[in-house]
């Protein structure tokens, strides 16, 4: 299966998801006018990647601004990250945010609260 | 619906048709397959927790938000910040408009000379507090910031709150007065620091017509106004003596029944072909008619200026004879 990659626009992340070195990166912004045509393309390429029984996969997320639709999106991929843990498959979560910025870390936690797949949550210097 | 319909919300969708489905058939028999039941409530206990989480995610980047404006509202003056919340300022270069302001300009003199006497820390101090001062005397009479040039401070006033020609000179001189006022008290306070050099401000003021709008890059833009009458409030800021407040003849105009203010005189300011009128403003009219008295004669170099509250002319007379 070939990598699926979105390059990041103003409005828009950068998506990897390596189906042959097994990661998933999402970095950037993401305030798109419409969200699904953002991460849906990517819950499908996700269900394909998992196709694979006991796959694994690293997920680094290291976002500056969300809007709210987008934080709908990734409400729903850690949802179905979840599921996919559930159903025996390793995942491991890094998420980035900016170092002393207690309101990201604070809404990171939020996002990942019902998470019980293998998470942490970072700070990084600019 | 189905994802390429794309809406975020077509599970959500999905499972209130379900529901809607499940409600029929309990009317046909009366009875609902518990099963099917179970995963309905299970799916909207899921749902009401994402609702719950992006209710909460939302009231954070709230608070966020108003941290980051909190913020940014150090970097624009009160006035403009309020229209720019208010969506009334479109933020676009080449877009100017014409408007007639009032404009200030003040500065220490010789700060570079004091600065360089100064540790760095006193210096930082020092002007710190000098602009603090200041800046909350300019919000006070509602006058749109326009920048700091080191220690010079630039106002204006009539944008983006327009009020009356009139109304923006009488405020912007007040506004000056109010300053020289606050220099004594900052004065003591410098002096109780250990920094007994004495610091003293000029101001220059003008009215008149002005290009007001954005200009710089899309990139980088500053909110400012350009015009003749900008160099001319900074030129006779330049030409000011210690504590002395110089207005244009056009603010004079519009100000001279406020304020007490000299007898015109003829200045020769870089920039400016012809020699320009410019007043000196000693203070509010009801003030000075009470306290002070201004002896004046330009042909004979005549300038005697004091406080009847403080001396009487007997002791005024005695001092000079």
């Amino acid at each position: 299966m070939e990598n699926f990659i979105i390059t990041n626009t103003k409005y828009t992340p950068q998506i990897e998801l390596s189906f042959k070195d097994r990661y998933l990166r999402i970095i950037g912004d993401s305030y798109p006018e419409n969200a699904m045509d953002v991460y849906q393309p990517l819950i499908v390429k996700l269900e394909k990647y998992f196709e694979a029984p006991a796959q694994d996969l690293l997920i680094e997320f290291n976002f500056d601004f969300v809007s709210t639709s987008s934080k709908k999106m990734l409400t729903d991929i850690i949802g179905i990250l979840q599921g996919y843990h559930d159903a025996g498959h390793q995942i491991k979560l890094t998420w980035f945010f900016p170092e002393g910025d207690l309101d990201w870390q604070e809404q990171c936690e939020m996002f990942l609260e019902d998470a019980s797949f293998n998470y942490s949550i970072t700070p990084f210097k600019d | 619906m189905s994802p390429d319909q794309k809406d975020i919300f077509w599970k959500e969708a999905e499972l209130l048709a379900e529901a809607k489905i499940l409600l029929g058939q309990l009317s046909e028999d009366g009875c609902v397959e518990k099963a099917r039941y179970a995963q309905l409530a299970a799916a909207y206990e899921k749902l009401l927790k994402q609702s719950s989480k992006l209710t909460r995610l939302s009231d954070l980047d709230e608070k966020r938000l108003n941290g980051i404006m909190d913020r940014l509202s150090r970097y624009v003056s009160p006035p403009l910040r309020k229209k720019i919340v208010a969506g009334q300022e479109r933020v676009e270069l080449n877009k100017t408009r014409r408007v007639k302001l009032s404009i200030f300009y003040s500065d220490i003199i010789d700060f570079s000379a004091h600065s360089a006497n100064m540790e760095g820390e006193a210096l930082s101090i020092i002007l710190n507090s000098y602009l603090c001062a200041m800046t909350d005397i300019v919000n006070h009479f509602k006058g749109t910031l326009d920048k700091y040039i080191g220690d010079a401070i630039m106002v204006f006033f009539g944008d983006p709150d327009f009020t009356d020609d009139t109304d923006h000179a009488i405020r912007c001189v007040q506004m000056a007065l109010k300053m020289r006022e606050k220099m004594a008290e900052l004065q003591e306070d410098w002096f109780r620091l250990g920094y007994s050099d004495p610091l003293h401000i000029r101001m220059g003021i003008s009215t008149g017509y002005v290009s007001v709008g954005n200009f710089g890059s899309d990139e980088r833009m500053d909110y400012t106004i350009i015009g003749s009458p900008v160099n001319l409030a900074s030129r006779l800021e330049t030409a000011a003596g210690a504590d002395q407040i110089l207005i244009s003849h056009d603010t004079w105009g519009l100000v001279k029944n406020h304020f007490r203010c000299s007898e015109a005189r003829k200045l020769k300011l870089k920039g400016f072909a012809k020699a320009q009128l410019a007043y000196e403003v000693y203070g509010l009219a009801d003030e000075t008619q009470n306290r002070e008295v201004v002896i004046e004669d330009k042909e004979k170099g005549l300038l005697i200026r004091y406080d009847k509250s403080k001396i009487s002319p007997e002791e005024v007379a005695k001092l000079i004879f």
